[in-house]
């Protein structure tokens, strides 16, 4: 028996550190255990994925799992960001955790073991900050044949590995175990490793310049990538105080400002705005450029949750 | 008209002659002549095209790649270090899928430090994914880069292109070299045209993207593969046609006396003038022989190596570089080219020789033929790879080691 495991989150989340958490604490119960992060060459809030094999006999599998058991997504956006393919061969009886308050109204695909905890609240009350790692790895422990015990002592592990100092080790297990106890248990269903994904080799042979030489033709196909999802921090412009002086479109390197109206005033498109804050860095006026945290319920909201 | 011209300024001819438009130059010896011919022509107007020097051989192919992508012909020319320097961008320029050709002075690569001829930079290019043409004489420098062009240019190719010849043998010898009219090479050459170019703005287009994906960065490497794999009927038809319009005929290799021989030796560069030379007169002594050139060097010429060796008693391959650790490139490739040959010959052999221009001599290809024979006639698998170093390369040796290490090591 094999258990595939991918995890989905945005960087800056720390999923490759909750990835290796649950590595560890399938490796403390005994079992054979493998996990391994991947991530492209984009920035923070960017989709992040990693992935875990737990097993009981060889693991004859490496990388990128195509085919998982469990599905954890730490940031909902991500369900309807067609980059980050959190439905990857899913099928329907895959177990999927959500980092949520309440599952009313969310669709994960056809997915139907469906669970969910608070996290990032969770996360902010005992840390100060949304970091996922322990939470994420809590809830995902309890998805699976791993005891308290071994969670508590990879949490343990893993944090004093990035330099975590003593206190914020302990507030790391009481994340992990409080969201160990508040995920409710889905069943999960292991796919035979017979039963993976079927190889039919196919050729494409030569293919004209015109498709084949690695050029964009569909430009300024950017926006359709909604980089906004990215954003953990919101720039906010107060108008009031605004002289108009157009630096803040002069550097925003997504092209997320334009300048609008009669009085050519900064507008910010949030759709696509990343939240970099080198408008507000750059900005000469003190205080027409203040930031504001980004709450789950905007980005909800904004980012499209299917 | 023929004229007394070096390898180096048959190099510059042919970029001139291919009326090409942007160049990009850094001096290294034994190139250097290249780039200077180049840029006193430009300079006096006999060239139409743009002239930058840069501040690195690495720059420079990012300079010429991206002109070429802009839709103008684009040349430039390196040896060894600045090769090497260079070779991530040689990556990037044929993943963009920028036909620019470029004249390589092959040379040694350091440590020891050497300026002499060694093919270890042009074969440590060969995965890039850029074609190679393997230069002997002046005149082939000459010739191979409009060829280059024609065929690197080609839609069902889009490649660039690598033209070699061996660095002070030819880049610096001079031998009579006929240098076509200009009318001429248009007729064989016609106008680069590319697909999409970076800077049509009514039509914008990017380039380069970051794949992130395995499936989509297959896709791009197996259509480079592709394109490299019809670059072998392109070359067929530039040839044909260069010969129709020119007057000289060129095949992916060369075979010379073939016709009922039972041994062959296979070679590239300049040291094959040697070796043709020694065949003949082995050949005057009875001696069943034959050699093989490479003029292409990519794509591998499978099929032709197949139909030239197949049913001899053996080959020899002598490989003028060095994969550490393995051996000769071409006995390597070409062991793999003949594998599934049906009339195999019994016996590959592989020499290296000639290293940082090392002599080789009428007797050193005499050498290599006895040993052939002597394994064909055995019976028992060869020692490979054999080092071609002579008793007078031990006795210079031992001089120079004496003075360097303050001691005899090796006895004279
Ligand atoms: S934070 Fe400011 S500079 Fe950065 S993307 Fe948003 S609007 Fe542009
Ligand atoms: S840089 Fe600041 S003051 Fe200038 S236009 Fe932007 S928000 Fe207004």
């Amino acid at each position: 028996m094999i258990i595939r495991v991918r995890l989905h989150g945005r960087g800056g989340q720390a999923m490759k550190t909750a990835g290796r958490v649950v590595g560890t604490a399938a490796f403390l119960e005994g079992f054979r255990a493998q996990d391994s992060p991947m991530y492209g060459p984009e920035r923070r809030g960017a989709p992040v994925a990693s992935f875990l094999r737990i097993s009981d006999e060889e693991i004859a599998e490496r990388g990128y799992v195509w085919s998982p058991d469990i599905i954890a997504i730490a940031d909902p956006t991500l369900i309807g960001d067609p980059r980050a393919n959190v439905l990857d061969g899913a099928r329907q009886s895959t177990a999927a955790f959500v980092n949520i308050p309440t599952l009313d109204g969310i669709r994960v695909g056809d997915l139907t073991r469906l669970t969910n905890y608070d996290v990032t609240r969770a996360a902010i009350r005992l840390l100060g900050r949304a970091v996922l790692s322990s939470g994420v790895a809590g809830a995902v422990v309890k998805l699976l044949p791993i005891s308290r015990q071994s969670l508590e002592e990879a949490v343990k592990i893993e944090m004093e590995d990035i330099g975590l100092k003593e206190r914020e080790i302990d507030l790391n297990v009481k994340l992990a175990l409080e969201c160990f106890e508040g995920t409710p248990r889905v069943p999960v269903e292991p796919l035979p490793t017979e039963e993976l994904q079927q190889f039919r080799a196919v050729e494409l042979g030569w293919q004209p310049p015109e498709v084949s030489i690695g050029l964009i033709r569909n430009v300024g196909n950017g926006v359709e990538k909604m980089t906004g999802s990215w954003r953990v921090s919101r720039p906010v412009i107060d108008y009031s105080k605004c002289t108009r002086c157009g630096v803040c479109f002069d550097y925003c390197p997504e092209a997320a400002i334009t300048l609008a109206g009669p009085d050519n005033r900064p507008v910010i498109d949030y759709d696509h705005c990343k939240g970099c804050l080198i408008c507000y860095n750059e900005c000469p006026v003190k205080g027409a450029i203040t930031v504001e945290e980004e709450g789950l319920a905007e980005k909800v909201a904004s980012g499209g949750v299917v | 008209m023929k004229r007394m011209l070096t390898g180096n300024a048959s190099a510059a001819w042919g970029a001139r002659i291919s009326e090409v438009e942007y160049i990009g130059g850094y001096p290294i010896t034994p190139q250097s002549e290249v780039v200077e011919l180049l840029s006193k022509w430009v300079a006096e107007g006999a060239m139409n095209a743009v002239y930058t020097n840069y501040e690195s051989e690495h720059s420079m192919f990012a300079g010429v790649g991206a002109a070429s992508l802009s839709g103008v012909r684009a040349f430039t020319s390196t040896s060894s270090q600045g090769l090497m320097f260079a070779i991530e961008m040689l990556y990037a320029i044929a993943g963009w899928r920028a036909p620019v050709v470029f004249v390589n002075v092959a040379r040694g690569l350091g440590m020891p430090m050497i300026l002499q001829v060694e093919h270890g930079d042009i074969m440590g290019i060969r995965d890039t994914g850029f074609l190679q043409l393997h230069a002997e004489t002046c005149q082939e420098v000459l010739d191979f880069v409009p060829m280059a062009y024609r065929i690197g240019e080609d839609r069902r190719v889009m490649l660039p292109v690598a033209v070699n010849m061996d660095g002070f043998l030819i880049s610096f010898g001079r031998e009579p070299v006929d240098v076509p009219d200009k009318e001429l090479v248009r007729d064989f050459l016609p106008k680069y045209n590319r697909p999409y170019p970076v800077v049509d703005f009514s039509n914008p287009v990017a380039y380069a993207p970051t794949i992130v994906d395995g499936y989509a960065y297959m896709y791009f490497k197996e259509q480079l593969q592709k394109a490299q794999e019809r670059a072998r009927e392109v070359f067929y038809e530039a040839a044909a046609d260069f010969e129709r319009i020119i007057g000289r005929r060129y095949e992916p290799i060369e075979r010379y006396m073939l016709d009922d021989a039972d041994y062959a030796i296979v070679s590239t560069g300049s040291y094959s003038t040697i070796i043709r030379g020694a065949v003949r007169r082995l050949r005057e002594r009875g001696e069943r022989v034959g050699m093989v050139r490479i003029r292409m060097f990519r794509p591998f010429p499978r099929d032709e190596f197949v139909d030239a060796l197949s049913g001899l008693k053996g080959v020899a391959v002598f490989d003028q570089n060095i994969s550490l650790g393995k051996g000769g490139v071409i006995y390597t490739e070409l062991a793999e080219a003949l594998y599934h040959a049906k009339e195999r010959p019994r016996v590959l052999m592989s020499f290296i020789g000639g290293l940082g221009g090392a002599e080789i001599s009428f007797d050193a290809v005499r050498y290599m033929l006895e040993r052939l024979k002597d394994a064909v006639a055995s019976g028992e698998e060869p020692r490979n790879p054999n080092w071609l170093f002579s008793e007078e390369d031990r006795r210079r040796l031992a001089r120079a080691l004496k003075l360097t290490l303050g001691e005899e090591v090796i006895s004279e």
